[in-house]
């Protein structure tokens, strides 16, 4: 069974939007007004990431749509959890130049569907699909 | 090898050939769907939707049972009330037929005297018609084909 990085399909988007995570800090606010934060890492977390694909063959939707369930299905088995997403320039990071393709790989995230994707049928084997997407830091195994 | 010009063109009415046929003309429309995409340089695209519309012009005349090809087209569109106490429900231009009310044939006849047409079964969209002096009546029909052609020999 498959298990750890699933590469998305190859499929090439038209549209991306991404969100840098923010470190994990609680701000505390004296009554005066000073600020105090608390920072708990030292690792960014809950990236985003949205690729809108315009446009394409339903069998490129199929392949979304059928890695969607391979990351997210078995979560009662023993690999629970050990599924997540990669990107590279052949289909989620297509277009990105110089140091930028870098941050969508970030040490320790692991990008995962945040929701499931959305397909809009445009005419007869055409098909719009939105999929977002969130980083997060996986917890250390317990051995 | 010949051209052809107006003497050639014909119009045929759910099978039947107009008289009095000033012109008809008609567009077909393809439209596309962007498929660029992020690491593109030039503008892709996949077939989208055709369609077809057009429009034709007839001189209304009488023929001796009071009938002729602009009204016949006149009287698809224009309707009136089915029931005098009801001003708004008016047949419509499909009550008799399942498909659509109006097979329309536009073509013209070639050198070797075949029929160059194409066939569309028709929603009249538009009719209009002005009378005034030093012009001979007649009838302005647009009309939209309701699916691809049902022949093309064009």
């Amino acid at each position: 069974m498959a298990t750890g990085a699933q590469a998305f399909p190859t499929v090439l988007p038209t549209s991306r939007s991404y969100t840098p995570g923010e470190y994990a800090t609680q701000e505390f606010v004296a009554l005066n007004g000073v600020k105090t934060y608390l920072r708990y890492g030292n690792k960014r977390s809950e990236s985003t990431l949205s690729l809108t694909f315009k446009n394409i063959k339903d069998s490129d939707a199929d392949d979304i749509l059928t890695h969607y369930v391979l990351v997210n299905e078995n979560w009662s088995a023993a690999n629970e959890k050990t599924r997540w997403v990669t990107f590279s320039s052949f289909n989620g990071l297509a277009g990105l130049e110089g140091n930028l393709p870098s941050y969508f790989r970030e040490d320790g995230l692991r990008w995962r569907y945040s929701e499931p994707p959305k397909i809009t049928s445009v005419q007869k084997g055409i098909s719009n699909v939105t999929c977002n997407f969130v980083a997060c830091l996986d917890a250390p195994k317990l051995s | 090898m010949a051209y052809y010009s107006g003497q050639d063109g014909h119009l045929y009415i759910d099978g039947t050939i107009a008289a009095k046929v000033v012109s008809w003309s008609f567009s077909s429309t393809q439209a596309t769907l962007d498929t660029t995409c992020l690491s593109d340089t030039d503008t892709t695209a996949t077939e989208g939707i055709r369609s077809i519309s057009g429009s034709c012009r007839i001189y209304y005349h009488s023929d001796s049972s009071g009938s002729g090809d602009a009204n016949k087209l006149i009287n698809k569109m224009i309707k009136a009330r089915s029931s005098s106490s009801i001003p708004g429900v008016a047949a419509k231009q499909n009550a008799t037929t399942g498909e659509t009310a109006t097979t329309l044939k536009l073509g013209f006849k070639d050198y070797q005297s075949n029929n160059k047409q194409i066939e569309l079964k028709v929603i009249l969209t538009n009719v209009s018609m002005s009378s005034s002096q030093g012009e001979v009546l007649a009838a302005d029909v647009s009309f939209i084909s309701n699916g691809a052609p049902t022949a093309v020999t064009i």
